[in-house]
């Protein structure tokens, strides 16, 4: 006997692309797992997602698709990783090739994770930035996300002396 | 937004130049907040400015240094993220949970700051309080209420005063860590530490702390380290006390129980610890680790470490050695030896044992051979040459180790002792050697008279192989059907810093005899080693499944002598 044909589900993004998935790999998303439990009988009229772009989604489905059937992380790992900072920010060489896009991308996908509710896609984005800020000074952060200093001089004036504190030790 | 521009003061006729100043000057701090202004208002068209405050904060956490990979010089430099703007430093500050972790490198002004803005949120204190330091006191009284872990390696100092802030309770602390080196007078730590209400404490490690058993902190633990009391305890106090802790996940005692103590009762119940994954007992002695041993019943699958000390002669302890493995496994396991053997020869009377249980696959998967782990430490004492001294031999042959599966040494052990006195490992699968003058193991795995290897008949792999080698071995062989090699089950060898020698030279044919057979090696790794017979990496290549070769010197003419 075949084996049970995998359940194909129709999304709709905001510029009206559609993408037809596989089911299992769309529930990396909690948001869209959620929102299939909630529905009982089956519909085909696509699943309408009005925070997420057609290419962007075409990205998160390619993560999606790779990571197919790993366990997805429970509130409690979560909060135990947050609690012992045991944080690391090591990516997979699989996860690094797909998250090295441009900087507009990367954001996109950040956000794109975010609503979705995929939490390992979330922390590859985070991580992505947090090692693009790691090691470098203030001005060269600002320069790399074209950020210009808007400080006050009374913010300023604060800046400079908690930088004595922390580098006077 | 109405800006205003510089030519409206420029037009204006000034009479008294004070007045212009001020006027300037009035127009100039305008100006620039206009600037500012303009400046932050940028700011929200750039890309990264669209991630909310919770991704930007999670950004920030991400950039934090890890607790165990931190120093002095890493430690504050993530809160350059609350210099580049308003923005980031707006969401930095407003998120109390990037300033929870306070340790050792905080200088004070810097301890109130965070404090402060880690609002309500529970603390990770890691402190290293001394008498001259009084900002750690005032942390202390300040917030213990909120502290959840607390680590304390005292430095110097007249800290016993500091030890008095910890009076009040500590309702969230969950890790409590104290250290404190032998040099400074001992502390006790009582019931009246945190006023008794320590209710969410569930790991305690003390390194030189007196510890009064009956304390509030042996409660509902799941890790428990005593490291070196100044007292040591007696094994049935402990025992009680551990009766109380039926959660434990770990439990490490260096140096702790008292030795030339009478034995335990055999009427002593056994207590069991259902949930422990690690149980590792360092620096007692043989017969009273073991006594205490035979009171704990724990999972087969708990790691069981025992670094013990004996006067035993070597016979003596291999047969003491057997006696418990055999009561151990007949009274824990019910199967076939579970545990694993780890043996340590580290000076002529003393002998580290360390028996491990099985790794967690077989905890899953019991029908995984047994791995077994024999170490022998030698490299400081290499020109005492144990694999000489009638001890080693004795030792390693009165100790049938039909389980070894794993091996490691940095001792020049003596080719027959590798041949004869353990040479036959059946379930053998794994062999580790640094920093040994010379590799015998190989030399006996190339004399192994089960392999038979003649002249001068070649196969074409072999020959497809010699061409990697630099110099010819001289002559061709062939390989008739090996019966069973030495190290049948011989999966991987790592070799480091070790000088090959020139009777390896018939190595790569006695792996592709393994090979030929179904029993290849299929991985063999060399790291700085040198070889003097010229084969290199790509002789290897054609015998072995992989191979990694990493800063090795191949040489014609190299002398064996010059390579440490």
């Amino acid at each position: 006997m075949a084996a049970p044909a995998t359940q194909q589900i129709k999304i709709r993004c905001n510029d009206e692309k559609e993408f037809t998935v596989d089911r299992d790999v769309l529930e990396r998303s909690v948001l869209i797992k959620n929102m299939l439990e909630d529905v009982t009988e089956q519909q085909d009229a696509p699943i309408p997602l009005p925070n997420v772009s057609g290419p962007v989604m075409a990205k998160v489905l390619e993560y999606c698709t790779h990571h197919r059937g790993e366990p997805l992380p429970s509130a409690d790992t979560e909060q135990s990783q947050d609690e012992t900072r045991k944080r690391t920010t090591d990516i997979s060489e699989w996860d690094q090739k797909f998250i090295t896009v441009d900087q507009e991308m990367l954001f996109e996908i950040i956000l794109a994770a975010n609503y979705l509710d995929i939490k390992s896609l979330l922390d590859v984005g985070c991580k992505t930035v947090a090692n693009m800020i790691k090691g470098k000074t203030p001005e060269e952060i600002r320069k790399l996300f074209n950020i210009v200093n808007d400080f006050t001089p009374e913010e300023e004036a604060q800046i400079k002396k908690e930088n004595e504190w922390a580098e006077d030790r | 937004m109405p800006l205003t521009t510089p030519h409206h003061v420029l037009n204006l006729h000034f009479d008294n130049s004070n007045v212009a100043f001020q006027k300037i000057d009035e127009e100039l701090a305008v100006l620039r907040e206009s600037i500012r202004a303009l400046q932050a208002f940028r700011n929200t068209f750039t890309p990264i400015y669209r991630l909310p405050p919770e991704i930007l904060s999670r950004i920030f956490s991400f950039t934090q240094p890890g607790v165990k990979n931190h120093n002095r010089s890493t430690s504050l430099r993530w809160t350059r993220v609350t210099y580049v703007s308003q923005h980031w430093r707006n969401v930095a500050i407003s998120t109390p949970s990037l300033w929870t972790h306070i340790d050792r490198f905080r200088p004070k002004d810097l301890v109130e700051m965070w404090l402060q803005r880690s609002k309500a949120a529970p603390l990770f204190v890691n402190l290293c309080p001394n008498s001259s330091e009084d900002e750690y006191a005032y942390l202390i009284k300040t917030s213990l209420f909120r502290i959840r872990e607390l680590r304390m390696e005292v430095g110097a100092g007249t800290w016993n005063s500091f030890w008095s802030n910890l009076s009040s309770p500590a309702p969230l602390l969950a890790c409590l860590e104290v250290s404190i080196p032998r040099t400074l007078p001992p502390l006790t730590i009582s019931d009246s530490t945190f006023a008794g209400a320590t209710p969410c404490l569930r790991r305690l490690e003390l390194t030189g702390c007196s510890v009064d058993l009956n304390s509030h902190l042996f409660k509902d633990l799941t890790v428990l380290e005593l490291h070196s009391p100044p007292q040591k305890i007696l094994a049935r106090d402990l025992l009680i006390t551990i009766r109380k802790l039926p959660g434990l996940a770990s439990l490490v005692l260096s140096d702790v129980l008292h030795k030339n103590a009478a034995p335990l009762s055999s009427n002593f119940d056994t207590i069991t610890l259902p949930h422990l994954g690690k149980l590792s007992i360092k620096g007692g002695s043989f017969v009273e680790d073991l006594d205490f041993l035979s009171h704990l019943s724990f999972p087969t699958n708990t790691t069981l470490q025992l670094y013990s000390e004996t006067q035993a002669s070597t016979e003596g302890m291999a047969a003491a050695l057997l006696n418990f493995m055999s009561v151990y496994n007949a009274a824990r396991c019910q199967q076939s030896f579970p545990y694993l053997l780890n043996l340590s020869l580290d000076d002529w009377n003393t002998l580290e044992l360390t028996i491990r249980a099985e790794c967690t696959e077989r905890a899953h998967n019991p029908a995984l051979p047994v791995f077994v782990d024999l170490r022998i430490y030698g490299w400081l004492r290499a020109s005492l040459q144990l694999s000489d001294t009638p001890e080693t031999t004795a030792l390693l042959s009165s100790l049938p180790l039909p389980f070894l599966a794993s091996f490691s040494t940095s001792c020049n052990l003596d080719a027959k002792v590798w041949a004869n006195g353990f040479g036959h490992l059946p379930n053998l699968k794994h062999i580790s050697v640094a920093r040994a003058p010379a590799l015998n193991f190989l030399s006996a795995m190339v004399d192994d008279p089960t392999i038979a290897i003649s002249a001068p008949l070649e196969t074409k792999n072999m020959q497809a192989m010699r061409k990697g080698a630099k110099r010819s071995t001289g002559g061709g062989v062939q390989l008739s059907t090996p019966q069973v090699p030495i190290f049948p089950e011989l999966e991987t060898i790592e070799l480091r810093r070790v000088v090959l020698p020139r009777n390896t030279t018939n190595l790569v044919n006695v792996l592709l005899a393994r090979k030929s057979v179904g029993k290849g090696i299929k991985f063999f790794e060399l790291r700085e080693c040198l070889t003097v017979d010229g084969w290199t990496q790509d002789a290897l290549l054609g015998c072995v499944d992989r191979v990694i070769w990493d800063r090795c010197i191949s040489s014609y003419d190299g002398d064996e002598d010059n390579s440490d």
